[in-house]
């Protein structure tokens, strides 16, 4: 019985799809050798050896294109890695900025513009060639990550060399530039970057449009709902071009943006561009809290979402918590107001189970 | 690769260039005003260890009346003020909205001749580098001295740039600057009003160009730095900057004199 490559047969992959692929074939094997033990499922010795070698060649293959981490202590070793980069990440970016901080003076206008247009490039082409030497993408990453500090310095100390004021136009810099990168080498963290540039941007904006200097935009709580809805549109966009990662980053972010504006919205009415008085405002956001909460956990069980899950879920609670301290704090005594919460979430607990048992019901 | 190269340098370079646009507009055409401030109005902010660039913030006299900055002002620059402050409801329309703040231009008024008269406080007979030290110190108590205050103070502001300098003329007396400016609602007495406020001016620290900065540590001494923008100055200004608004009304800094004491 002869089986084809799967990594040759197989449409291009990122390296997370295929670490999910090694991933299956360990759980295959486990589950393998626990039928065969039961006695439920033994395969003959052919089947063995050639279910092993199709196996062993597509991890090898695996391996050489991803370098994918092949064992558990491998992905412990790639976990502390991501550690390590992170920290280094943010170390030297913090050293770029103290290094140029301390010798800033000393240099004439000239010099320091062709230094600050340079850092962002030349780190740039450093995440190139570090990219190109290892398929682990960790000193791309974290040159990546001093890249972006770097052309954030760029941009703030232009603007006090020459007396600029403070301007959201940084922020849509910014963010398209982390998006270069995110794009360019699939880096997760500068898409996160990236979007929450460009959305504090977009909330600049629409906070300017209003009449209210930009500074302001977060007293316009309901401007990051519309920055949250564009990051959704875009997670139904990479959805359907089935990038898996990029997608549930969108829709987490995006649903962050929508939710934790509300929490806001129901406390001061007076920020909503409702034309409501604040009080009726504030309503309406405990309502609309309740009911879009409430819809996002019931879609994210259906979809298996499961982050969106975990997220709007911890929203419901804490909006829950919120609403009930502001209804009965000041009427309940302690111990009962507690109570209340304790049932509440006691009920909230059998609702989702019943949700869950319902999703296993469907298979 | 080259694709990818072509993008972070294309961001880069348009991001720049854009701020560049900006400071060229500026610079084309007569400067918008002129003024000679010393170091009452402009505070040295960052002199340490890990920082040699140098900035000067720009300080006004706060405590300057503004009467002239009342409702109908407020108005005139986009606030909603349509509710009669006295009125029910008010409470509840200037505690929102209304109240964000706003962009516009602000005209600060530059008087040499202010405080020349003003004595200093009785406990101002100890000498200046005393007073320096407790201030820098941050001693707390210190009363400011009106003869080392500011004195810039603003005195109109409104959304027709064309309209302030042909109001204030005088290009070596009257700045104007773009500012921040918000609402206040004035509720401790009858009846209540409505009136604006300076958050600040933008931008409102100036960088001195490497060139200058010799002669403004120079100019320092041994007392050194104040310590920070909320040490009231508790000896004479120590040194002089020229400030040239550019057309696009960015400031930058053009002269520095160390002043004689």
């Amino acid at each position: 019985m002869a089986m084809k490559s799967t990594v040759d047969a197989a449409p291009p992959i990122t390296r997370e799809q295929a670490q999910q692929r090694v991933d299956q074939v360990h759980a295959f094997r486990a589950e393998l050798a626990r039928l065969e033990a039961d006695a439920v499922l033994i395969l003959s010795p052919d089947q063995s050896r050639v279910v092993r070698d199709q196996h062993d060649r597509l991890l090898a293959q695996l391996a050489q294109r991803f370098d994918v981490d092949r064992t558990q202590a491998e992905k412990q070793m790639s976990l502390g890695m991501r550690i390590a980069s992170l920290l280094g990440a943010v170390a030297l970016s913090a050293a770029v900025f103290l290094f140029f901080y301390r010798f800033w003076g000393l240099l004439s206008v000239p010099v320091q513009v062709v230094l600050l247009m340079a850092a962002p490039i030349v780190t740039g082409i450093g995440v190139e060639v570090a990219a190109r030497r290892e398929k682990t993408l960790y000193f791309a990453w974290l040159l990546a990550l001093v890249a972006f500090a770097s052309f954030v310095l760029n941009l703030s100390v232009l603007a006090s060399i020459f007396n600029l004021p403070p301007s959201p136009g940084g922020f849509l810099a910014w963010g398209i530039f982390a998006f270069v990168f995110a794009y360019a080498y699939r880096l997760q963290t500068l898409l996160l970057l990236g979007i929450g540039c460009v959305g504090i941007w977009i909330a600049a904006v629409l906070t300017s449009l209003t009449g209210a200097h930009w500074i302001a935009l977060f007293l316009r709580p309901e401007n990051f709902m519309i920055a949250g809805g564009l990051a959704l549109a875009a997670s139904a966009f990479h959805s359907r071009r089935d990038d898996a990662n990029f997608t549930l980053i969108y829709r987490l972010v995006g649903w962050i943006a929508v939710l934790l504006p509300i929490f806001f919205l129901s406390e001061w009415g007076e920020m909503s561009y409702l034309p409501l008085s604040p009080i009726t405002a504030r309503h309406c956001y405990d309502v609309l809290g309740f009911v879009l909460g409430a819809g996002v956990v019931y879609v994210a069980i259906r979809r298996q979402w499961s982050e969106t899950m975990n997220a709007s879920g911890l929203f419901l609670v804490l909006f829950l918590c919120l609403k009930l301290f502001d209804w009965c704090w000041d009427y309940l005594p302690r111990y009962l107001f507690f109570l209340l919460i304790g049932g509440v979430a006691v009920g909230l607990l059998a609702v989702l189970q019943r949700l869950r048992a319902r999703a296993i019901a469907r298979g | 690769m080259l694709k990818r190269f072509l993008w972070v340098i294309g961001v880069v370079l348009v991001a720049n260039a854009g701020a560049f646009a900006v400071v060229v507009r500026n610079s084309n055409g007569a400067p918008d005003a002129s003024v000679q401030l010393t170091e009452r109005e402009m505070w040295l902010s960052n002199v340490d260890t890990d920082s040699t660039g140098m900035t000067l913030s720009i300080e006004w006299d706060r405590d300057a009346s503004n009467d002239w900055f009342d409702r109908a002002k407020l108005a005139s620059i986009g606030f909603d003020c349509s509710v009669d402050p006295n009125a029910p409801g008010a409470e509840v329309h200037y505690s929102g909205r209304a109240l964000l703040p706003r962009t516009t231009y602000v005209v600060l008024e530059y008087d040499p001749n202010r405080g020349v008269d003003a004595k200093p406080p009785g406990n101002a007979r100890a000498t200046e580098p005393d007073l320096a030290n407790q201030a820098s110190a941050g001693q707390p108590g210190r009363q400011r001295v009106p003869e080392y205050e500011p004195r810039l103070r603003p005195v109109d502001v409104g959304n027709d740039r064309q309209a302030l300098r042909a109001k204030y003329a005088d290009r070596h007396r009257y700045i104007i600057t773009s500012g921040i400016v918000r609402a206040r609602l004035f509720q401790a007495r009858k009846p209540f009003k409505v009136d604006g406020t300076i958050v600040g001016v933008l931008p409102g620290e100036l960088y001195v160009p490497q060139q200058l900065q010799a002669t403004m540590l120079a100019s320092l001494g041994k007392i050194g730095n104040r310590g920070g923008p909320w040490v009231p100055l508790m000896h004479s200004p120590r040194y002089q900057v020229t400030v040239e608004y550019g057309s696009g009304l960015l400031p930058r800094i053009v002269e520095v004199k160390a002043l004689a004491r």
